[in-house]
């Protein structure tokens, strides 16, 4: 497969991903300020923080195509943050998770039910897209 | 060229967006502002020692920002000469 | 034959010495200064050959100590070759000596030394060097002794055509003229003799006050003038600018970078960080992220320490002990109860309550140490920097006070450095208004406590508060009381790099153990005094509204009533004056335990007392050096009354839109 072919799969991908990841902060926003819905958790910064990503990722989708730096400096910062809220999501799933067991020394509290968010997901999904980052020197400050 | 890097200092844009747009190397655009700075149109300003020291009067001394990044000022002479 | 070895500092000169002239070198002292000289001889072809290696310089000013031994002996000495080593991965920066050295003399052998690294950044095409210069140009790797011999060659044998840089006619003109009435003085060189006089180069301006040649330097005088006025711009920065313009364009016949412009990961990430629309968005989820992280994975230790000191009441009423109940029952055993009471239940409790607070602590200093170290922070005050400019805000020594964000007091004192006395009197007068790193760790104590499930965002809304209001408060007093000039500035961002773990771990441990030791120290003190109030008179019914500490409550209570704001917390203010983190301690002393805190204050009040610690007077140490910097009890007083009045509208707004709504009730 040629390299264009491959980034612009690769981008294609990010940008199916940061879509899905904005609706999801728009509605975890929109959780927040009453308007509940099964997928999204309220969460005012949260969703705003998956929307700047996303917007970052969308933002910088054509000129990353398109072999520029510009473009491709947007797209890898917006994963980049994708990548750094699922990470902590697991981190706060993962410290939640002790602090349970914690609280219930001493009683005999029923098994952890775990609640997984969605950014969890987005986390290993928005490794995936990370490819352009590693062809970045053919990249261009501007077109030929 | 200098009056070009004495202007982007004065609209406030970083040492790394000077050197962009003026297609130079960032170890170049540094070698002129040393020169810039001897032949006094800028002058750097740094964390002083004693501004270091003062942290210790501070309740939380180790807290303190021990390292700022460096400031480059524009002088009366450099702001005449992009008039 | 003499070789003499000139170029910028730090590119290989010393190593490219010690490759040619292996264990035969001299080391002594330039005349009548400490500069060091390296001399050696070898043997090449049968030729015997002096060897001098310059010290490093950057240009050939009057300037520097440096730069004058080294044009000195260039211009005296005439060595029969100039060497030039140049770092060819800095390319365009040495080129500029170059054409310097190049209206010094035309025998010039030009060194591309670090060529192993140079190839790995460029596509350098040196035959064409060769052609464009007219001189010989060897790539080298001195560290590997590397072109050594074909660099001894073209010394010997090189063919030395140089194509000079020639200013324009009217500058050319005038040296020309120069020279001419040098003609009959015994000097080398007379065209650089002219052209460093219409620079107005002190040294060699003293070369000819000493021949007695007044005349010349008032002709040079004139011209210099002449020029000035033709290009209206100064002759110094004329010159300078056709030498960067020709190293410029040098650099960009001879070199294409690999790495397109030399774009690095840097550039790239300050690209979206710095951008103007994106960068404060980004800032603001890097923040929320931050204080996310900080809160959610302390809990669980939070817990756990807690747990060890308190230990816990079960649902059922049973109660588990923790270390302190059995240190209590243990003294009880020998002593009084109230003294084993006030040993354990005020001052050891009041250890476990600062010990509990460490994770949070710690976690948060963590994440100040990345995001510090990585050299996002040093971003943050350069997007602060634009944000102000874009609301016209006058005055940018805001910026060096954003850095100093650890302690007000030196940052106060880091004003100095702004030259303009109304800048200045700004940036002091708005510094107190930046939570210092003391003022952040009570808001964490008290977001921890009282907003289970909102602590980022209440962290997150406090700074964000602040920073909105000295951009707010700037604006007004730049264009009311402190109206002052610009000061235009650069900045030079560091560039980014992985923070290394031990730096991290050695910053974050420094800094929660002074927050330790400080508040053990405090604690003790405090929790004895307040202990004190607590239980006196004798008789009353401990911390019970006839003690002292109820009765000053009861005369502080209409006080802090329209705020929401409890008697015990305008106790803590009142010790925060001394030092801000002390308010903690005074909390955990006047309540015992969290819960008994979360108690007595409901969300908004608490929120509303965050506010008026955000805002109210600095503490003391911060205030002296106000007072030491402009002398001035007006300032002082000024900077105390702008806090509380601050402090007071933001919280009484807080309190009576909150109640208002009915939230956080
Ligand atoms: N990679 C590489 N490093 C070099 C080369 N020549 C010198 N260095 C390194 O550059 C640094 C500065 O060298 P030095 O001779 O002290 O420079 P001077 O200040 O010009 O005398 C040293 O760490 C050398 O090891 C070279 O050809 N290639
Ligand atoms: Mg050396």
């Amino acid at each position: 497969m040629k390299l264009q072919t491959k980034v612009l799969l690769s981008v294609i991908y990010s940008s199916i991903l940061a879509s899905f990841s904005l609706i999801l902060g728009i509605f975890e926003i929109a959780g927040s300020l009453g308007l509940h819905t099964n997928f999204a958790p309220p969460d005012i910064m949260g969703g705003f923080s998956l929307i700047i990503a996303s917007s970052l990722i969308l933002y910088g989708a054509k000129n990353t195509v398109k072999f520029l730096y510009d473009g491709l400096s947007f797209y890898l910062v917006g994963l980049a943050l994708l990548i750094a809220i699922g990470l902590l999501n697991i981190i706060i799933a993962l410290a939640d998770l002790l602090d349970y067991y914690i609280l219930c020394i001493g009683e005999n509290c029923s098994g952890y039910s775990a609640h997984i968010r969605p950014e969890i997901y987005i986390f290993f999904l928005a490794l995936l897209g990370l490819y352009p980052f590693f062809v970045r020197w053919h990249f261009r400050r501007k077109v030929p | 060229m200098i009056k070009d890097v004495l202007r982007g200092i004065s609209q406030g844009k970083t040492l790394a967006q000077i050197a962009e747009e003026l297609n130079m190397e960032y170890s170049a655009l540094m070698g002129m502002i040393e020169h810039l700075i001897k032949m006094g149109y800028i002058i750097a300003v740094d964390r002083k020692p004693q501004e270091i020291s003062a942290c210790k009067t501070c309740p939380l001394y180790k807290v303190c920002s021990k390292n700022g990044p460096k400031i480059y000022y524009l002088t009366e002479k450099g702001k005449r000469a992009i008039k | 034959m003499l070789i003499a070895l000139a170029g910028n500092p730090n590119t290989g000169k010393s190593s490219l010495f010690n490759a040619i002239t292996g264990a035969h070198q001299h080391i002594g002292n330039w005349p009548g200064v400490t500069v060091e000289k390296k001399e050696g001889t070898i043997t090449f072809e049968g030729k015997k050959i002096t060897i001098v290696d310059l010290p490093g310089t950057y240009s050939l000013t009057a300037y520097s100590l440096e730069e004058v031994i080294t044009r000195n002996f260039i211009l005296e000495e005439e060595p029969d070759v100039v060497v030039d080593v140049i770092d060819a991965t800095n390319l365009e920066r040495n080129l500029y000596l170059l054409t310097e050295l190049m209206e010094l003399t035309d025998r010039i052998v030009i060194a591309l030394n670090m060529f192993d690294e140079a190839k790995k950044k460029y596509k350098l095409d040196v035959k064409k060097m060769r052609e464009l210069l007219g001189l010989p140009v060897i790539p080298t790797v001195a560290i590997k002794d590397k072109g050594i011999k074909d660099l001894l060659h073209a010394c010997l044998h090189g063919y030395f055509k140089p194509k000079k840089l020639s200013y324009p006619e009217d500058v050319e003109n005038r040296v020309e003229k120069l020279q001419r009435m040098m003609e009959n003085l015994d000097l080398k060189n007379k065209r650089w003799h002219a052209i460093k006089l219409l620079e107005n180069d002190s040294e060699v301006r003293k070369k000819f006050a000493n021949l007695g040649r007044k005349d010349i330097l008032h002709e040079a005088e004139h011209l210099r003038h002449e020029i000035e006025d033709i290009y209206g711009d100064d002759i110094e920065t004329l010159i300078a600018s056709f030498r960067y313009s020709f190293a410029h364009g040098l650099f960009h016949e001879v070199a294409e970078p690999l790495n397109v412009g030399g774009v690095t990961i840097t550039d790239m990430i300050d690209h979206v960080v710095a951008h103007k629309i994106f960068g404060l968005p980004i800032f603001l989820v890097v923040m929320y992220l931050s204080f996310e992280f900080v809160f959610v994975v302390a809990a669980p230790f939070q817990d756990a320490i807690d747990l060890i000191f308190n230990g816990k009441t079960l649902a059922s009423g049973q109660h588990i002990n923790g270390l302190i109940d059995i240190s209590y029952h243990w003294m009880a055993s020998f002593m009084p109860n109230w003294a084993s009471s006030f040993i354990n239940y005020g001052m050891l409790r009041g250890l476990a309550a600062v010990l509990t607070f460490t994770p949070i602590i710690m976690f948060l200093f963590l994440i100040l140490s990345i995001l510090e170290d990585s050299g996002y922070l040093a971003r943050v005050a350069f997007l602060m920097d634009k944000l102000m400019r874009k609301i016209g805000l006058e005055g940018r020594g805001i910026i060096s006070l954003m850095l100093g964000f650890g302690c007000n007091v030196p940052a106060v004192m880091s004003t100095r450095a702004l030259k303009n006395e109304r800048e200045r009197e700004l940036s002091i007068a708005l510094n107190p208004l930046i939570p210092c790193g003391a003022r952040i760790q009570v808001f964490a104590f008290i977001t921890a406590i009282f907003f289970k499930h909102n602590q980022a965002l209440v962290m997150w809304s406090l700074i964000l508060l602040s920073m909105g209001v000295v951009a707010l408060l700037g604006y007004v007093y730049s264009k009311t009381i402190f109206k002052g000039k610009a000061e235009p500035f650069v900045m030079e961002l560091p560039p980014y790099r992985v923070p290394s773990l031990k730096g991290i771990f050695i910053h974050m441990w420094e800094k929660s153990e002074g927050f330790l030791r400080k508040a053990g120290t405090i604690i003790v003190g405090a929790a004895g005094i307040i202990w004190l109030l607590a239980a006196l008179p004798w008789g009353v019914q401990f911390g019970g509204e006839n003690s002292y500490i109820g009765q000053i409550a009861h005369f502080l209570a209409p006080v802090g009533a329209p705020f929401g704001i409890t008697p015990e917390s305008i106790i803590a203010l009142f010790f925060g004056f001394f030092a801000k983190e002390v308010v903690i301690d005074v909390f955990y002393v006047l309540y015992g335990t969290k819960e008994a805190l979360f108690a007595a204050m409901t969300p908004l009040q608490a929120y509303s007392l965050l506010l008026f610690i955000l805002f109210y007077t600095p503490c003391v140490a911060t205030l002296a050096t106000i007072y030491n910097e402009t002398k001035s009890t007006k300032f002082v007083l000024f900077v105390i009354l702008e806090g509380f009045a601050l402090a007071l509208f933001f919280s009484f707004l807080a309190y009576t839109i909150g109640s208002f709504l009915g939230v956080g009730g």
